[in-house]
């Protein structure tokens, strides 16, 4: 392994090759090459374009204008046309339209060395010997010389700074300067857009055209990460940031770091496939690096600044413009101005509620150090390594047990889990399965395939043959498209492979005619049902099911679009349709087993339970071994209140797979249901002698038994029991978790204050003296105080940015959500 | 053609003003005149379009005057532009050069790039402007010269008041004196600030009522649709209908050129396809976003800012109600609708607010004298973040 210099603030100082190498994020590829195009378009023509690239410190402003430059030498075409100054980063001497020229000679006396000593030296050496204003009509004068018929490209890094030197008589003279010449054209940086740009007060309003910089997704963070390690040789650390779990890891980095990549540069100092896997150590080490920096940021702001900084660190929840001037000693008028100031250089958040103004720090890691150097080391810990089981691969696995055998979201998540399994350790397959992506992105199928074969013949995975058949019938061979599905079906029986083998079917059945209606659509059924999938995932359930019309009427006997469409109505709340849907698509297949269990658990949804137990019987008639179709009857008795039929039917379905963790867990469900809790204990003892995962889904399935139980101090007796149990198995940290997602069901409108209160209590009692309950017991609490307080949001500003974006979306969840459907279907 | 907002456009890139133009020559073969408009609508681009395609008989030069700080630095400048339109056919500013000889012994340097006067000759800067332009005249026989100055406010602004009162009473004279001399001065400020402010300490003169006075308005519909064309098709921004969504661009930026390049720009940057939907989804974001590179938020951030607490109340209350209404409100009817709220309740405040919102261009009052937001755009903003 051999490590190469990536500076952590001076990008500008790194090779091009690095700064290649670990460019990340389409977008700013994109812009990058924009950007040079608009450049080149200003050296060769009458157009001069301004552009400021716009964002907070570290987010690679810097790497952005750095690449830029390094391509932009390089283009031959320009050389004779274009000359380049790069100001410096920190344009302290400038404090007036003189020095800004100065600084251009200098910055061109280290562009181009020679042609500086040949034309420029003695003239600049001269304005020293010139009265002030001679210097400055001089040097302009030199400066328009020097250029001749050429373009200046002029790199300003900290335009703000630059601009608040030159104050506002320099910015007229630099105005007046460009529009008399036109031999400039600019590229800037700046971290927000400033005074100087967006009043019209002031000469250079609305001048520059601005692209704001976005900060880095987790996954991009970890494309980053996994550059560096590529650039630094270790395999096995950039094979794990392109696993599932590596990207788990970045994702709770990514929780309280947010996008900046700086942090991710920093971070990258302290990894390795252990220490990530791991986390905490690494991410501790990572603040002590940022500490300084942090500090130095802190120094450079004025006092008041400083003091509203402090204040909001020790406070670490958001606060009210009225406190934060009563606990700073400021006159409102002068905090207001202070915050203002403070939210343009991007330390500070405002959430609004009404008309109140909540102000917060905008990154949790300033907090985090400052706390460091208060010797607050523990809680930022034990959060940290929340984040990490929070973000864990677990919580994907465990909410695919808890999703119907034959549900189609299910299908996506294992489409998740196979891609994290697709030998992830191998950096030469994660390099051919990136290239294959890239290669369909830009539509090359034939490069694409050649791909596929590659992967076949160094491990033949059903992914692999998959992919094949995908890019033959791309390339409308389709008799070779359906051999290859039918390698990728024998090595793995899957819908996806079975749905597409159909599809390739008809086209060869039908080509003239498929030929029109797939051409006209562009794009196939299974990527149109993909991008619902991601519509109705993000919450847009009104464009996804627009989206399900459309592909309807172009696949009316689809199947899976009705159940895609009947899932999506669900999500909505929408029963009495997704019921109608449900009755459209038994029409065109009576025996489907999918549409049947959708059907059981719309009734179910609607409180139709003797219907719904009416379905389960048809359905058992059909499929008398379905441990799904079972597991439907056990939860609608229970849902009936009818336990003992349930656990009979508990006992039948562990006949069918005794090893069905789904019926064991169903079974103590039931059990706790009944308040039989010894039976209910020897169970939770059964599964984890068996050493399985099932805890994790604790906090919900006690919830949901303590919903409709009589006698709470049994019930806490019980709890105390089974705590011990899980202590003695080591395994009592992960009810943390399991607390915090029983947040959800604490939401519903239908349960009473007063319950939900009592759950809280019971388990401050318990844990309450815990420290790694801490967290979860806090997000308990405010969840309850913001449903007790008819959802008010100032409720939630109380608590600390990074633990409110973990509660936030768990509160958003209501009773129509997966997690109540999930719990269902235990 | 490539979306260019805020930046240098090319003279033949210059979409849509050709009308105007025309209009401006007519009016210049008659008079000098103001040309007013708010900032970004496109005032350097017309005096540039001009002086590219210049007619026959007519001469043009063209200046930021706004660095310019005293009457002699302003002679400088003149001076500069005259010396190097005469260099071309290998003449100089000779009366001005022996103003400067007989006052200073000076002598210019020929072929330089720029032209710097002592400080001895600033108590004689009338007598070298006047020599200059006449060294200009001179040479220019049956032709129309014009001197284009930009950001002439600014330019009064740097200088003494005194100063400032004498280069407008000099220019006035000039203009007066040589039939064939034209000005143009155009400012982002409003050249009525600077000769009301110059009221204030008593200068009486009316410097530019021998001036016609022209604002520079949006783009007429079918030219604001033909910038737009142009711009995705020079971008290869896919469309279904490149002429259909360039009217709706057109329309939905109140035919700005300034928005149309903007939103083309976004357009290329995120990669999305033009349809209705996107440009108003764009639109949408640009509004409501208070970081977006429209900076909207700059309309109330002014209020907040350079209007006192009394005038901020006076100033939301009748936006909020003007961004309400569907039509245009005159001022009893506005006086009405706020008075439920007892701060606002005073008409002559009412009206002094109405005078200063419209001068600072958010709102326009109609020929019925109603008023009524200036764009649709910053109504749609207004809604958009005070609804």
């Amino acid at each position: 392994m051999q490590a190469q210099y990536i500076s952590h603030f001076t990008p500008r100082s790194m090779s091009p090759e690095i700064l290649e190498a670990i460019f990340v994020q389409r977008k700013r590829y994109d812009l990058a090459e924009r950007l040079i195009e608009l450049i080149r378009e200003s050296a060769l023509t009458e157009n001069k374009h301004y552009r400021l690239l716009v964002g907070n410190r570290g987010i690679g402003k810097t790497h952005l204008i750095s690449l830029i430059y390094h391509r932009l030498v390089k283009i031959e075409e320009l050389q004779e046309q274009l000359l380049i100054a790069w100001l410096p980063e920190e344009a302290y001497r400038i404090d007036s339209f003189l020095e800004f020229l100065m600084a251009i000679f200098e910055a061109l006396k280290e562009e181009y060395p020679e042609e500086y000593e040949v034309k420029l030296q003695e003239k600049v050496e001269l304005l020293y010997q010139l009265s002030f204003e001679e210097q400055e009509y001089k040097a302009k004068e030199i400066l328009r010389e020097f250029v001749g018929k050429k373009t200046l490209l002029l790199l300003i890094e900290n335009l703000n700074m630059v601009f608040e030197g030159l104050e506002i008589q320099g910015q007229h003279q630099l105005r007046a300067y460009l529009y008399n010449h036109k031999f400039c054209t600019i590229l800037a940086t700046s971290q927000s857009l400033f005074k100087e740009v967006k009043f019209k007060e002031y000469p250079f309003y609305r001048f520059f055209c601005p692209h704001h910089l976005e900060d880095l997704s987790s996954d991009e963070a970890a494309d980053l990460l996994a550059n560096i390690a590529r650039l630094n040789k270790d395999i096995k650390l950039e094979a794990f940031l392109q696993s599932l779990t590596g990207k788990e890891r970045v994702k709770a980095v990514h929780h309280l770091a947010g996008g900046n990549p700086r942090i991710y540069i920093v971070f990258s100092g302290f990894l390795s496939r252990e220490s990530l896997d791991e986390l905490v150590p690494a991410f501790m080490k990572m603040l002590d690096e940022l500490t300084p920096y942090y500090q130095e940021r802190m120094l450079s702001l004025a006092v008041r600044q400083r003091k509203i900084i402090n204040f909001l660190c020790d406070r670490r929840y958001a606060c009210l413009l009225e406190d934060i001037a009563r606990y700073c000693l400021l006159d409102p008028q002068s905090a207001k101005e202070e915050l203002r100031e403070l939210q343009n250089k991007g330390y500070l958040r405002v959430e609004e509620i009404g008309r109140e103004q909540f102000y917060e720090l905008r990154e949790p890691l300033l907090r985090f150090c400052l706390e460091m150097k208060k010797q607050r080391n523990k809680p930022i810990q034990l959060f940290v390594d929340f984040l990490r089981l929070w973000y864990s691969e677990e919580t994907l696995e465990e909410y695919l047990d808890l999703l119907p055998e034959d549900g189609i979201e299910r299908e996506y998540i294992l489409k998740a889990l196979r891609e994290r399994d697709t030998d992830s350790e191998d950096p030469k397959i994660a390099f051919l399965m990136e290239e294959y992506e890239n290669h369909l992105d830009k539509d090359e199928i034939t490069e694409a395939l050649k791909l596929t074969e590659k992967l076949i013949e160094i491990r033949g995975h059903a992914w692999d043959f998959f992919s094949q058949g995908y890019c033959l019938d791309e390339l409308e061979r389709y008799q070779e498209a359906i051999a290859a599905y039918d390698k990728s079906f024998e090595l793995e029986e899957n819908a996806d492979t079975q749905f597409s083998r159909s599809i390739t079917l008809t086209k060869l059945r039908n080509y003239e005619e498929s030929q029109l209606s797939y051409k006209s659509n562009s794009q196939s059924l299974q990527a149109e049902l993909s991008r619902i999938f991601t519509l109705q995932k993000i919450g847009r359930y009104k464009e996804a099911l627009q989206d399900c019309d459309r592909a309807l009427k172009l696949n009316p006997q689809s199947l899976k679009i009705w159940l895609t469409r009947i899932f999506i109505l669900q999500k909505m709340g929408r029963y009495e349709e997704a019921l109608q849907d449900c009755d459209r698509a038994l029409e065109l297949n009576p025996k489907s087993l999918q549409v049947r269990l959708s059907r059981i658990f719309t009734l179910r949804e609607m409180g139709r339970y003797k219907e719904a137990l009416q379905d389960c019987d048809l359905a058992l008639e059909l499929n008398p071994q379905s441990l799904q179709v079972r597991l439907s009857r056990i939860i609608t008795l229970r849902e009936m209140g009818r336990y003992e039929e349930a656990l009979q039917d508990c006992d039948r379905a562990l006949e069918l797979n005794p090893k069905s963790l789904q019926v064991r867990l169903s079974r103590i469900f039931t059990l706790q249901s009944m308040e039989q809790y010894e039976q209910a204990l020897e169970s939770y003892q059964y599964i984890l002698d068996l050493n399985s995962p099932f805890p994790r889904k604790l906090g919900k399935m006690m919830f949901d038994s303590f919903k409709t139980v009589q006698n709470t101090i049994i019930f806490k007796r019980y709890l105390v029991k089974l705590l011990n149990l899980f202590d003695r198995y080591q395994v009592g940290s992960l009810l943390k978790r399991g607390l915090t997602r029983s947040i959800p069901m604490l939401m519903s409108p239908n349960l009473n204050n007063e319950k939900v209160r009592i759950w809280l209590e019971i388990w401050l009692e318990l844990v309450g003296n815990r420290p790694e309950f801490e967290l979860p017991l806090r997000l308990l609490s405010k969840a309850i105080e913001y449903k007790e307080k008819n959802r008010d949001p100032r409720v939630l500003l109380t608590l600390p940015l990074e633990e409110r974006q973990i509660l936030k979306p768990l509160l958003e969840t209501d009773s129509n959500d997966s997690h109540s459907v999930s719990l269902n279907d235990i | 053609m490539r979306a260019n907002p805020g930046g240098e456009i090319a003279p033949d890139e210059i979409i849509g003003r050709d009308r105007l133009i025309e209009r401006l020559w007519r009016v210049l073969e008659r008079q000098s005149l103001i040309l007013s408009a708010e900032r970004r609508m496109g005032k350097t681009c017309v005096i540039r379009k001009m002086k590219a395609e210049l007619p026959a008989n007519k001469l043009a030069i063209v200046r930021d005057v706004e660095d310019v700080r005293s009457p002699l630095e302003f002679v400088e400048v003149v001076l500069q532009d005259v010396e190097e339109y005469l260099r071309k056919s290998n003449q100089i500013a000779r009366k001005a050069r022996s103003v400067l000889k007989n006052l200073n012994g000076m002598e210019l340097k020929g072929m330089g790039f720029g032209i710097k006067l002592p400080d001895s000759a600033a108590s004689h800067w009338k007598i070298l402007l006047t020599q200059t332009i006449e060294d200009l005249l001179d040479n220019q026989k049956d032709v129309r010269t014009i001197f284009f100055w930009d950001e002439v406010p600014y330019m009064l602004r740097n200088m003494s008041d005194e100063d400032a009162m004498e280069v407008l009473d000099v220019l006035r004279r000039l203009r007066q004196d040589y039939g064939t001399l034209r000005m143009v001065f155009t400012g982002s400020i409003g050249l009525h600030h600077a000769i009301d402010k110059l009221r204030k300490v008593g200068y009486t003169n009316a410097p530019t009522n021998d001036m016609y006075f022209m604002d520079v308005p949006s783009l007429s519909e079918e030219d604001a649709t033909d910038l737009a064309t142009r711009l995705i098709q020079g971008e290869n921004i896919p469309t279904f209908d490149v002429q259909m969504q360039a009217k709706d661009i057109a329309q939905m930026v109140n035919c700005i050129p300034f928005y149309i390049h903007h939103l083309i720009d976004i357009f290329v940057e995120r990669k999305n396809t033009i349809n209705e939907n996107t440009v108003q989804a764009i639109i949408d974001d640009c509004l409501r976003d208070p970081d977006s590179r429209w900076q909207m938020r700059h309309y109330q951030d002014r209020i907040e800012s350079y209007y006192s607490l009394e005038q901020q109340r006076y100033a939301l209350n009748l936006l909020d109600v003007l961004a309400e209404s569907d039509d245009p409100l005159s001022l009893p009817e506005l006086c009405d609708r706020i008075q439920s709220d007892p701060d606002t309740s005073n008409k002559e405040k009412t009206r002094k607010v109405l005078d200063l919102l419209a001068k600072d261009y958010y709102i326009i009052k109609g020929k019925n004298l109603k008023y009524e937001f200036r764009l649709d755009l910053i109504k749609r903003y207004w809604q958009l973040s005070r609804g």
